[in-house]
């Protein structure tokens, strides 16, 4: 209040000051006009009688008067052209005129430009840290205090914005497809509810880690008495199938990869597109840091079908083929089984299952299989096995996995058994919803974050669905299943409402935002069809928060905006301590046959297809291919050669062939991408494409591969191993990929150094060239550029880095970058300001394995790129950076040409103005840009700027408070989201930083040091665990 | 005519010429209807350079990702054209102003075409750097070092860019001047001529007061001596200049120091074999066979010859030197030119650029009009390959593999190369229906002295 008088009194003084100012001249010139015009006059006279002495007698004196506001007309002539001059040169450009709108009552504690953070979980239990600006969510990060993730964040939860702010979203309710109000349609569904038989009402959803849902959820299953199933789309529960076996509640394993010596994976992509990848990179990756002195690092033995991520970071990778799976899981189980206390059974029936019988069959040598067991035995409680990939004996695989692990040691050591799903054993399974709805025993189906009409794609849900007389569905987006249903029901974004998540801890959902549309979140819509009254789903959570989890020391609503503040909670989660049992052992279903193995996969940033409209994701290449926008069938070298696939690499565009892939009577037709690294009778589809119904995004991306696949015998979903046909058919389709080449025609030295641990044991400058002694000559001046106060650097890990590309999304979303979509990627006009490069090792058509190398724009000392832009629009900067002057820039385009690193993207049309020309950025998508960052026009050179904005916040903020930036204040985004702690950015004038001590170990090198560049970012050797000897 | 001999020199005007008939027959095209013959090749021209105008005007609209450029190839058909034009230019700079200082007299019946012909093709060549900007609205002042409101905003010394900016102005302006004085007193002469009211004005306004005195002639030649003397190191400079665009960088294949001389032979080899295919195609419309004659189309094919076997050495010498120096990228980058996805463009280029001209070490070659016109159409095909190479070649394949992409032109591209050559011809057409083709003046000096005195 005190301050708003002094605001005030401050205003009236100068009002007055500057009044006093007025009438103080206009007093003085009363006073002093006379004197002045009759010396000027006299002067004025004497000239003009010289020259214009005949029209004298007409001139008034005051028209002779210089003065600014009586000027002589030559004297206004000129004035008037220089003004007019000086007019039309300074209004060359018309600026439109934009109306502000201040806050008329501005809310408490609510800075204009200052960010305000919230803490929350994401809809798949991710600990997250949103921030809003001016109350919009504008980047959602990893939360480093919760217990799951730890900090960093996976790409598909980053981009959650664009789901946010989809334009396309179910914005209220529909009713036989057309809009209705939440009242209509709460009456039309309740009467359904209420006139259907008794049993008929089914649920159907995916697992539900949230209590608070739960808890709604069984309120709405007893008024209705009504049942759950439960859908796992594509098969991701055998894995605790397996492990629960004989168990109430249905456990799963929890893996410490952090205290794993040796990991042995068996098609399980725990590095990629594991639901749980971030907090499997985190504790991975721990165990990678060689270069911060650690040498106890840890060893990857990959056996894949598919080449994965996890594949690309294991220190040894074998190819096999999916039906060998099972085969190579019990060779390295008969090996183990001879040095370690085994049943006599188990013995006996291993005893088919020697290396040397089974290692000319899945085409591993027996050398390889005997070296991976030795590891194993060597790190008795310190491994860990696991298997994935959903092949045709997904179960058998499992069991054996748990058979080798319990040999090892594993479970509870590196392997917990628990159970965060609760009530998932009391529901009922998918299959025998199909059933009871073809027996016409359901009247109201109400789906909700499933989409079976796209997942089961062979058309069983369809057939069901013709019996089922009232179908629900709540759903952000109107997708497949919604677009047959009587009912959709807007769903609310998780940043737009309340709920909590059970896993690894219980966490609160909070929004941060109010619903952008008139939509409510799951648990709502079942509370208020189960109760009459209306229910404020906030207060729900918090009861229900008070009775289980509120440990009663002071009061509840202070203990309450604690959680909120922090975002995560103590563990709640009953671990188990069991050891799973073990089926009995079986061998492998299926016999040699001469057919093409189908591998279908789900990738890390699609998924199961959920978030196909995603912008972001579409754009983001795949981990090892590169592709965008679309799926592919991927073939070995050797496949391709026998069939004469071609991938046009060298003439005319890049265009592949397209063939057509035959399961059974199913086929699709899928352009070709030759993938290093594959057995010959093995091909591969991703999942998660193909969307008929994904809005403009992402419909009819790509084809929808889960046609192809199958139930086992056992039950499971099969994915992998499936007998499939490939030919040709004569056409071609241009993938969009945003990398061609793969290898490093002998350049590792200069770009990307890797070595074996032994040699670098031995020598950390190994993957070096030779020390050279003399600076080489140089044609830069060197002293040009001080840095007297900060010198931004990075360093990045090559040997942590797994290649998620989590910091590629966490860029977008920082720097406001366009997407570009299919065609313009076509035609090599990415726009990720940092890339993926991914160069493989070895052998060409079996590659060892491959290095992956973040790319971004290297800030260097000596920039080329700085040195020919002829406006000066890309200069360097006190601290060292790169500036880019986006509004200098005319696009010549020299600045990309001349830097060797190619980081430079150039907006070639107005990408800016819509998705991937898929769809125009309309209201409200712009709300999720970064208005810290310049919205780049079409025309301008654009590259990673170190999140230059970051950087000046804090730097000004440390300055305010007239403080020393400590190492590490600054984060860019990337740093931020990367789940495996891999990049690290600092001060390099600061000897004592993080970051300046790991570019001066020895081993840390530059890209193309040759070129005298001298770049701000060092990158650490990949270091590849062979063993030590 | 006089019979030949070895080591007699033949005439430079066929035929008993007498000063009227000089006048008579250079000023014909300008003081008659135009013939059918232009009228076609004019509409034809000048629609194809209307079309290049609106693809221009349509990137202008929606964006420069129209052309084939993308990354890592960030300079495409836009900058290959400009160099190519700037290239054709030079042999009018040369004509005229080496040969001139040389006092090569055979220079005097082709040097005013050669030199409307640098201008034509420095004003195609000046739209492309403007154009293949991302923001041409901008670039075609920015470029400029200009008192601003952009706070202390200068342009960058350091840029080859701005060099070229420097560069081209200058030899546009030289050779404007240079032109143009060469043709006053040939004004003068159409002027003097003139019926018609308008014809005598405008004529007489560009002959600036010319009337033929003995200290006019005195002024004239002295100031034709010294832009002369100014536009003969342009010759050397620009080309040099352009060249820095890509020797100056860090990109393997375009850092080399070889590229200044090499260019300027380039040039020089494109300029005359475009000039040839001018005047065959002038002489025969505009009935100027006896001044234009076998001995100066003889006499060209010989510097063609010349170049073009420069050309070839250069060639020989950047594939000497990729493996000489030792650099793995150079090495890469010439391996790939000519075994690699752009081997097509490259061997085009070979055999365009160094055993085309190996025919003219005939003399029957050097004098059959139907051979030198395809010929010197092939040089100049092979030298437009030539930049496309250096340019295209260069970015596609350059330091990290990760970034390779093969490069492909456009519908867009094509259309606004097609359209250049429709601004070319247009402009030249205009010039031989406008002005006098052939120096008057100058040939009249060439009339052997003693069938000149018959003349009266």
């Amino acid at each position: 209040m005190s301050d708003l008088k002094q605001i005030e009194a401050d205003r009236i003084e100068m009002i007055r000051k500057d009044e006093e100012k007025v009438l103080t001249s206009e007093r003085r010139k009363l006073w002093q006009a006379p004197q002045q015009d009759e010396a000027s006059w006299e002067v004025i006279k004497a000239d003009r009688s010289k020259e214009f002495s005949p029209n004298q007698k007409e001139d008034s004196p005051e028209s002779h008067d210089e003065s600014l506001l009586n000027p002589s007309r030559r004297r206004f002539l000129q004035w008037m052209g220089a003004t007019t001059a000086l007019m039309t040169s300074s209004a060359c450009k018309t600026r439109p005129v934009d109306t502000l709108v201040p806050y008329v009552h501005k809310p408490q504690g609510f800075v204009m430009g200052v960010p305000v953070w919230y803490a929350s979980t994401a809809s798949n239990g991710y600990g997250i840290l949103v921030k809003t600006r001016e109350g919009r969510p504008i980047k959602v990060e990893g939360n480093s205090d919760h217990p799951f993730n730890r900090g960093g964040l996976d790409a598909s939860t980053q981009a959650c914005l664009l789901d946010l702010y989809n334009p396309e979203r179910v914005k209220k309710t529909l009713q036989n497809q057309k809009e209705s109000s939440w009242k209509e349609t709460d009456a039309a569904i309740k009467g359904a509810l209420k006139s259907a038989r008794a049993g008929s009402v089914r649920v159907l959803t995916g697992s539900i880690h949230s209590p608070s849902l739960r808890a709604a959820l069984d309120s709405f299953l007893s008024v209705y008495n009504a049942k759950q199933h439960i859908t796992y789309p594509f098969g991701r529960d055998v894995v605790s199938d397996a492990h629960s076996l004989g168990k109430k509640d249905k456990v799963s394993p929890s893996f410490s990869f952090d205290k794993a010596d040796v990991i042995v994976s068996f098609d399980e992509d725990f590095l990629g597109s594991h639901p749980s990848a971030v907090a499997f990179t985190k504790d991975f990756s721990k165990r990678r840091k060689i270069h911060h002195g650690d040498t106890k690092v840890n060893r990857l033995f990959v056996f894949e079908s598919n080449f994965t991520l996890t594949g690309v970071n294991a220190d040894h990778r074998y190819s096999i083929a999916p039906s060998d799976q099972l085969s190579a899981i019990y060779a390295i189980a008969h090996l183990v089984s001879q040095k370690s206390p085994t049943d006599a059974s188990v013995k006996t029936f291993l005893n088919d299952y020697s290396s040397e019988k089974i290692s000319g069959q899945i085409g591993v040598s027996e050398e390889n299989l005997k070296e991976v067991a030795d590891a194993l035995l060597s790190a008795k409680g310190k491994a860990i096995v696991l298997a994935g990939g959903n092949g045709p004996d997904a179960l058998a695989v499992q069991s054996a996995c748990i058979l080798l692990n319990q040999m090892l040691g594993s479970f509870s050591n590196t392997i917990t058994l628990s159970s965060s799903e609760k009530g998932a054993a009391s529901s009922e399974s998918y299959e025998s919803l199909l059933k009871d709805a073809e027996d016409g025993n359901v009247d109201v189906l109400i789906v909700h974050g499933q989409n079976p009409v796209y997942h089961q794609a062979s058309g069983e849900f369809d057939r069901a669905l013709s019996k089922i007389k009232t179908l629900i569905v709540v759903s952000q987006d109107l997708n497949e299943t919604a677009s047959k249903a009587q009912f959709v029901l807007g769903e609310s974004h998780f940043l737009e409402s309340w709920g909590d998540y059970a896993f690894k801890g219980v966490s609160i959902q909070q929004p941060v935002i109010e619903p952008l549309f008139e939509t409510r979140s799951f648990g709502e819509i079942l509370l208020s069809l189960a109760q009459n009254n209306a229910v404020d789903y906030r207060v729900f959570v918090q009861n229900l928060w008070k009775k289980n989890y509120f440990r009663g020391v002071g009061s509840f609503d202070a203990w309450w905006s604690e959680q909120l503040r922090l975002g995560t909670t103590a563990s709640s989660s009953h671990s188990d301590q069991s050891v799973p049992k073990i089926t009995s052992l079986r061998a492998p279903s299926k016999s040699k046959t001469d057919a093409l193995e189908l591998v279908l996969y789900e990738t890390a940033h699609l998924r199961d297809g959920t978030q196909a409209s995603n912008a972001w994701l579409q754009e983001l290449p795949d981990a090892i291919s590169k592709v965008t926008w679309s799926n592919y069938v991927a073939v070995s070298l050797q496949l391709a050669r026998k069939i004469g696939f071609r991938e046009d690499l060298t003439l005319g565009h890049h265009a592949n062939d397209v063939a057509l892939v035959k399961v059974g009577d199913k086929s699709l037709e899928l352009p070709v991408h030759i993938q290093p690294g594959l057995k010959a009778n093995v091909i591969a589809i991703a999942l998660g494409y193909g969307r008929t119904a994904a809005g403009s995004v992402g419909t009819n991306v790509g084809k929808n591969a889960a046609i192809f696949s199958r139930r086992n015998d056992d039950g499971s979903v099969q994915l992998s191993g499936i007998a499939a046909s490939i030919s040709k058919t004569g056409k071609t389709y241009a993938l969009a990929t945003t990398q061609r080449h793969f290898e490093l025609q002998g350049r590792d030295k200069d770009i990307l150094q890797h070595a074996t641990l032994a040699e670098f044991l031995k020598d950390p400058k190994v993957a070096k060239e030779g020390e050279k002694e003399e600076k080489p000559l140089s044609m830069y001046n060197e002293q040009e550029f001080v840095y007297p106060g900060h010198k931004w650097g990075m360093s990045i890990d090559l040997n942590s880095c797994t290649g998620c590309q989590a910091c590629v999304v966490a860029c977008y979303s920082e720097n406001n970058i366009a997407v570009s979509g299919e065609d313009q990627i076509r035609k090599g006009r990415h726009m990720a300001w940092l890339r993926m490069d991914l160069y493989y090792s070895g052998a060409e058509d079996n590659p060892d394995t491959a290095n992956i190398e973040p790319m971004l724009c290297q800030q260097c000392t000596n920039a080329p790129c700085e040195t020919v832009c002829p406006v000066l629009a890309t200069t360097h900067s006190s601290d060292g950076l790169n500036d880019m002057v986006y509004n200098r820039c005319v696009g010549t385009r020299y600045c990309a040409n001349n830097c060797p690193y190619k980081v430079r993207r150039f907006n070639y049309f107005n990408y800016s103005e819509s998705l991937g020309s898929k769809i125009d950025m309309i209201d409200p998508l712009p709300m999720s840009l970064n208005p810290d960052v310049t919205v780049r026009s079409r025309g301008v050179m654009e590259k990673c700027t170190f999140c230059v904005q970051r950087i000046r916040r804090t730097v000004d903020e440390v300055k305010d408070k007239k403080e020393k930036l400590k190492d590490g204040a600054i984060q860019t985004a990337c740093q931020q989201s990367c789940p495996a702690d891999a990049i690290v950015f600092g001060d390099l004038n600061d000897p004592e930083s993080q970051v300046s001590k790991l570019a001066a170990t020895a081993q840390s090198f530059k890209v193309l040091e040759v070129l005298n560049t001298r770049p701000s970012v060092s990158y650490l050797p990949r270091i590849r665990n062979k063993g030590t000897s | 005519m006089s019979t030949q001999n070895a080591l007699q020199e033949e005439h430079l005007v066929q035929e008993e010429k007498t000063y009227r008939d000089v006048s008579n027959e250079v000023c014909k095209p300008l003081e008659s209807f135009p013939t059918k013959l232009w009228w076609i090749a004019f509409t034809i021209s000048a629609s194809v350079m209307a079309m290049g105008f609106s693809l221009i005007g349509y990137m202008i609209y929606t964006g420069v990702g129209l052309s084939g450029i993308r990354s890592p190839v960030g300079w495409g058909m836009m900058i290959v054209t400009f160099v190519f034009w700037i290239g054709i230019g030079h042999a009018g700079t040369l004509i005229s102003a080496i040969l001139f200082l040389f006092r090569q007299k055979w220079r005097t019946a082709i040097n005013r075409s050669a030199e409307a012909m640098t201008i034509i093709a420095v004003m195609c060549a000046g739209i492309f750097p403007l154009i293949h900007t991302g923001r041409p609205w901008y670039s075609f002042y920015w470029l400029f070092p200009y008192p601003n409101q952009m706070g202390p905003l200068w342009v960058n010394f350091r840029s080859p860019l701005l060099w070229d900016v420097f560069a081209v102005s200058t030899y546009l302006t030289i050779s404007v001047f240079f032109w143009y004085t060469g043709l006053v007193p040939d004004l003068a002469t159409v002027r003097d001529r003139a019926k018609n009211f308008w014809r005598k004005k405008i004529y007489g306004i560009l002959a600036l007061g010319w009337r033929g005195s003995s200290r006019g002639w005195h002024h004239y030649e002295v100031a034709y001596w010294v832009l002369a003397g100014l536009s003969a190191p342009l010759v050397l400079s620009v080309h040099t200049i352009v060249s820095f665009d890509f020797a100056v960088s860090i990109v393997p294949g375009w850092h080399t120091t070889i590229f200044p001389p090499y260019f300027v032979a380039g040039a020089i080899f494109s300029g005359f074999a475009m000039v040839v295919t001018l005047l065959v195609i002038a002489r025969e419309v505009f009935g100027l066979k006896q001044y234009i004659t076998m001995s100066h189309l003889d006499s060209m094919n010989k510097i063609i010859l010349a170049t073009g076997m420069m050309v070839g050495l250069a060639y020989a010498t950047e594939f000497f030197i990729a493996w000489y120096s030792g650099v793995p990228y150079e090495r890469a980058i010439f391996l790939k030119r000519a075994l690699g996805p752009f081997a097509w463009a490259y061997w085009t280029m070979v055999a365009c650029n160094v055993l085309t001209p190996q025919f003219f070490w005939f003399k029957a070659c050097r004098r059959s009009i139907p051979l030198m016109f395809v010929l010197s159409i092939f040089v100049n095909i092979g030298m437009w390959f030539e930049r496309f190479v250096i340019v295209v070649t260069s970015l596609s394949t350059d330091y990290l593999p990760s970034s390779w992409k093969y490069f492909s032109l456009t519908a867009w591209d094509v259309g606004v190369l097609i359209g250049s050559f429709g601004m070319f011809f247009t402009l030249f057409l205009l010039f031989c229906r406008l002005l006098p083709t052939i120096s008057i003046a100058e040939v009249k000096s060439v009339i052997p002295p003693k069938e000149a005195s018959h003349g009266h």
